[in-house]
């Protein structure tokens, strides 16, 4: 995306320390911590159930959360509340994609701009988001329900883009997708990357990851328990064991 | 939202005999009027009763009631008055026309709940004021008079204080039966639908058998209650039926707590005595009703009866803090527990599943022989919560067929496919949540039909006696599953690991030939599941297959006899785990492109030391 | 087919009513997965308060309905507040408070406007119209044309407004809408507000041809709820289709069997759900996790 003119978006690193999520007696995170600098894309993986999707959750406000620091730059989000922090900059890609089926693509999109003015800038976003997803432009009028799984995602990675974020937070966008599919995403988050849009990714489809991301953190049981590089990380024995139990 | 259990453990005697001292010398302390209001309110307190058995204790949303009473009061005043018979003969009638009744309302219930059920018997409740009001033989808005004193061996009942006795006979025993039938096995089962009707279903409960029977109980109260005030007032008119007096009568059952039988004779003694206090100021007594029922919905659910559990009086336990999850020891109720018929074995025939034009599952085959443990995993959105439900009778597969134990099972419901011998645990935990521990295992330890309910009436000594004998089981199983320091606990309340055990002991209970387990490790710690490994392995040893579906590799890989991996809703790899973790089209569709992860593709040795490795750590 | 055709009118009248009720029911229910037991008591708020206006303040009708619109839309505001602990809450628990709430509503109203009723004079005094032999009432034409056009803004305004489409996106999704900035308090507080002031319309309209007294509430709360389910709950087509399909059968049953018309309509009904439980277009159920 373009740079951002119209209001000072906090540009900073987010830091997350000592993260925990309780839902009732459940623990899904417990003291987590880790940074995303501007501009970094970052991965989250581990198996179902290690409290992946509950950070991400977390971190948007939408989940019980406990934190030593949740800072996105000079902010501190432990105090912003969850229909604010996409003003903070931060973008959400729900896992399940989440789109608002008996709503048109376009009109899912502009409610991607809710927190905005619909201005020409404004104008302007959609305009990107149809030359990067020309199927959706296509399918524009078309109730996002009746879209195709892969088409669906692409609609929730394009509504995200509408409030012009500079953080992406990605909840398992190859879900249900087939291979192909998988490939066009990724050739999605390569493009995102490429202009400078930092992305929290979480995953459990490791190659995509590795493949989007500079670094990673390897989550079981709700704790980071590792994290490398994602180059490194790849030829790791240690990921194969979390994932196929070897 | 905290609810407070039916049953409770004892009554404490002393305060039974102080209550029933009172109420027999009652008539002696007050003048005629007085006791004329009582004998009203102690019809209400049967109403109530009834209400709370359809409302609390099945959460059957019965707003028709009120014409329960209605029919009773009516058919039993143009009986006795047009036909001329008798009270008493009058009185059976009257009494089966209200079971009809009940039976007739209770029918949308099996086809709606919630909110459609509430509208509707509201509506029937409607139609039945429409009739008495219109109805010539109902003599329309005059009502009938002349009802006849019932006779009663030479005791005078046109005395309002002899009366009062009668009505406290049939109000007593109203009150022991529906205490009674709380306490055993009709009103776990109830209480069991009310929590989740689709675990309930799914462990062998005929739902909508139940939900009938929830709205005769409450049709025979509501029958009773009517002959009572027809014998009382000897007058009925539409005046006495109307939608306001069903409405006061929910606020009675509201306000009392309607999940606890005393709690709804509380709510009526207070409203009846408050109606009459107020009776001069009777919009200002609805104003104050009104505001009662919405400050009690938001800040008391529980109404009266809990209010010593909200205050923090009573008994209030920390699951965690009480006892321990000890050890899996199999005994004897283990194995009682399975089913004698042996492991059965399941054959999956190309099924399909579409949801709204969205393909869940597409031509899945699978065959599970008897007595294995086969692993079913696949990415998330693969589809194989999905295929357990097909399998547990939840959905019903858009193609194909399956057949278990050599029985085409695809068009039986999940009742009877419990009934015949499969049980299941659930991803997301749907434990009875209102029930104790015990009480969930207890109701699936009960196999007998929800429609021999009539044994309450013709045998109750049976009922007691099978309630004894389950009681005696649940224990050991309790203890052989190491969960009975917790027997007294709502599952709520426990930690999360004791109730996947609590929910694994369940499903055990219902004795079944085929166990479908669905993620019982997510939220395990890893001691815990070597132990869930355990206890898998020890009840399949007992004679009993297993389908685990599962994302925890760790535990598939050294458990399962044979896995099959799920992508994009169908099978892509069946074998042993060996072969299927080795196979690159499981890899790709756990890892990605398996071409670019040839480092993370295991070779036959690792495979091989890794099996090996499992199965010494959980043997040790 | 002369007498069956003026029925028929006279039922699509009713009708337009009772789509006016279900439609502020679906709407709530849409929005927020709250079933507003109260709703029929709001409308009767709402018919006393344009009688108020019309009649003792003699205002001209639009003007009353106008205002008892937006007094009755504040009302649900303050209604909205004191249930909101309820919203998607046990269905049970909900379906009490707000009947709870619909006995305070009825009750205050015997208490301010007392309990004996008032009847509402027409506003049009024009003769009744003559279309092919049948005399149709130009209040009759009236009502159904502000039916229509109620119904067109109201669509309108869930479809080409940011703030409908936004109450539209926080039915569908409650956390997705929270992550792209929406205020999902507000939009409920908005579809409540909305939904009472729909019933004020409906009652205000009902003024003039039924009786307007305490119970009034219950009467069209109940025919405009089963209208809702019949159409298929939180849909607003079918909100349309099953009032006018209520009010017909209603008018048809009051011709044939006089007094028991209620009997007939909710037996009817009754057998209906059970045949088709989501309704002729099936329900728009809101997100409940």
């Amino acid at each position: 995306m373009s740079t951002d003119t119209d209001r000072a978006v906090a540009a900073g690193t987010l830091q997350v320390q000592n993260l925990g999520v309780r839902y009732g007696g459940v623990t899904a995170v417990e003291g987590s911590s880790f940074e995303v600098a501007p501009g970094e894309c970052v991965g989250i993986i581990g198996a179902n159930g290690a409290g992946k999707t509950s950070t991400l959750k977390a971190l948007m406000g939408l989940a019980p959360r406990t934190a030593d620091a949740l800072r996105l730059g000079e902010v501190d989000l432990a105090r912003v509340k969850a229909r604010h922090v996409v003003r903070h900059g931060i973008g959400y890609v729900p896992e399940g994609r989440h789109v608002f089926g008996g709503l048109s693509v376009r009109t899912n999109l502009e409610l991607g701009a809710h927190s905005r003015r619909w201005d020409d800038q404004a104008k302007a976003t959609l305009e990107e988001v149809y030359t990067l997803f020309p199927v959706l432009r296509d399918m524009r009028e078309r109730l996002a329900g009746a879209l195709s799984g892969g088409q669906q995602q692409m609609l929730a990675i394009g509504r995200a883009l509408m409030s012009r974020p500079r953080l992406l937070l990605l909840d398992e966008p190859s879900m249900g997708l087939s291979p192909k599919l998988v490939g066009e995403v990724l050739d999605v988050l390569q493009v995102l990357r490429g202009r400078g849009l930092a992305m929290l990714l979480v995953e459990q489809n490791a190659w995509l990851t590795f493949e989007a991301t500079e670094r990673c953190l390897v989550m079981q049981n709700g704790e980071v328990v590792m994290t490398g590089r994602s180059a490194d990380l790849r030829h790791d024995p240690a990921v194969r064991r979390l994932y196929l139990g070897l | 939202m905290s609810r407070r259990p039916l049953t409770r453990s004892i009554a404490r005697p002393a305060l039974w005999v102080v209550v029933g001292v009172v109420l027999l010398a009652l008539p002696y302390t007050v003048g005629p009027y007085p006791i004329h209001v009582v004998d009203v309110t102690l019809v209400f307190a049967v109403l109530a009763i009834g209400l709370g058995m359809a409302l609390g204790l099945a959460g059957q949303i019965n707003l028709a009631q009120i014409a329960f009473f209605g029919i009773g009061a009516y058919v039993l005043a143009i009986v006795t008055t047009d036909a001329g018979w008798g009270f008493w003969a009058a009185a059976v009638v009257s009494l089966l026309a209200s079971v009809v009744a009940g039976l007739a309302v209770g029918v949308p219930a099996l086809r709606v709940q919630s909110h459609y059920l509430g509208i509707v018997t509201l509506g029937l409740a409607l139609a039945f004021t429409s009739w008495v009001t219109n109805s010539s033989v109902t003599q329309g808005a005059n009502g009938i008079s002349n009802i006849p004193v019932p006779p009663l061996l030479g005791v005078d009942l046109s005395s309002e204080y002899l009366y009062y006795y009668l009505e406290l006979v049939v109000f007593v025993a109203g009150l022991a039966f529906a205490l009674f039938v709380v306490r055993t096995r009709l009103g776990r089962r109830m209480r069991a639908m009310r929590d989740d009707a689709i675990a309930a279903g799914a462990l062998g409960a005929d739902v909508r058998v139940l939900r009938l029977l929830a709205f005769t109980v409450s049709s025979v109260y509501g029958g009773v209650a009517g002959i009572l005030y027809a014998g009382l007032i000897r007058y009925v008119s539409p005046d006495s039926f109307t939608i306001s007096t069903m409405f006061l009568l929910l606020a009675m059952v509201v306000i009392g707590g309607r999940q606890s039988i005393v709690g709804c004779v509380l709510g009526a003694v207070v409203l009846s005595l408050a109606r009459e206090w107020l009776t001069d100021f009777a919009t200002y007594a609805q104003l104050g009703y009104g505001l009662v029922v919405v400050l009690a919905v938001v800040f008391a659910p529980t109404g009266l009866a809990g209010l010593p559990a909200r205050l923090g009086l009573g008994r209030r336990r920390d699951g965690a803090e009480r006892g321990a999850l000890h050890d899996f020891v199999p005994g004897p109720a283990t194995a009682a527990a399975v089913s004698d018929a042996g492991p059965a074995d399941l054959q999956v025939e190309g099924i399909g599943k579409t949801f709204r034009g969205l393909r869940a599952l597409h031509e899945v085959r699978l065959s599970v022989p008897a007595g294995a443990i086969k692993g079913v995993v696949g990415p998330n959105g693969s589809g194989k919560t999905t295929l357990l439900n097909v399998v547990s009778g939840l959905y019903t597969p858009s193609t194909g067929e399956y057949a278990v134990g050599g029985v085409r099972a695809t068009a039986l419901g999940p009742t009877a496919l419990s009934r015949h011998g499969v049980a299941r645990t659930f991803q997301n935990l749907r434990l009875f949540a209102d029930l104790t521990v015990r009480d969930n295992v207890l109701f699936a330890l009960d196999r007998s039909r929800s429609a021999a309910s009539a044994e309450y009436l013709v045998w109750p000594v049976g009922v007691v006696r099978d309630e004894r004998r389950l009681r005696a089981e649940a224990e050991e199983l309790l203890a052989e599953f190491g969960i009975a320091d917790f027997a007294d606990l709502a599952p709520r309340s426990l930690p999360y690991g004791i109730q996947r055990r609590v929910e694994l002991a369940r499903a055990v209970a219902t004795g079944p030939r085929i166990l479908l387990l669905d993620e019982p490790a997510a939220g395990l710690n890893g001691q815990e599941v070597a132990q869930l490994a355990q206890i898998v392995r020890t009840i399949r040893d007992r004679g009993v297959t297993v389908v685990l579906v599962e994302h925890n590799m760790g535990l598939v890989m050294s458990l399962c006899d044979e896995v099959a991996v799920l992508a994009n809703g169908s099978v892509i790899a069946d074998g042993t785990p060996e072969q299927v973790v080795a196979d690159p089209a499981v890899v790709e569709a756990y890892l990605g492109d398996s071409s670019q992860l040839r480092d993370l593709v295991p070779d036959q040795r690792t495979i091989r030391e890794a099996a090996g490795d499992d199965a010494e750590e959980v043997r040790a | 087919m002369q007498v069956t055709l003026q029925t028929l009118v006279g039922g699509l009248t009713l009708g337009a009513i009772y789509a006016l009720v279900a439609l502020g029911f679906s709407l709530v229910y849409r929005t927020m997965g709250l079933v507003n037991f109260a709703h029929g008591q709001v409308a009767m708020i709402g018919a006393f308060t344009m009688s108020t206006f019309y009649m003792t303040a003699k205002l001209p009708f639009v003007l009353a309905i106008g205002i008892a619109v937006v007094v009755t839309a504040v009302l649900g505001l303050v209604i909205e507040r004191v249930l909101r602990p309820l919203e998607g809450k046990d269905f049970d628990l909900m379906l009490i408070g707000t009947i709870g709430f619909g006995v305070m509503l009825e009750a205050l109203a015997v208490v301010v406007w007392g309990a004996t009723g008032r009847a509402v004079p027409s506003p049009l005094h024009t003769a009744p119209l003559s279309v092919a032999g049948l005399k149709i009432q130009t209040y009759s034409l009236l009502v159904l044309v502000v039916a229509l056009v109620t119904t067109a803004m109201l669509v309108g305004f869930l479809h080409r407004t940011r703030v409908g489409a936004a109450m539209q996106a926080v039915a569908m999704d409650p956390e997705a809408a929270t992550s792209v900035g929406i205020h999902v308090g507000r939009s409920n507080a908005i579809a409540f507000a909305i939904g009472a002031g729909l019933a004020a319309l409906a009652g205000g309209l009902a003024g003039p041809m039924l009786y307007v007294n305490a119970t009034l509430g219950s009467t069209i709360g109940i025919k405009g709820f089963a209208a809702a389910i019949l159409g298929g709950f939180g849909n607003i087509t079918g909100a349309i289709v099953g009032g006018l399909g209520i009010g017909v059968l209603d008018a048809f049953a009051a011709g044939r069997f006089g007094g028991y018309s209620d009997l007939v309509v909710f037996l009817l009904f009754a057998v209906l759900i059970m045949v088709r439980p989501t309704g002729i277009f099936g329900e728009r159920t809101v997100n409940r996790a």
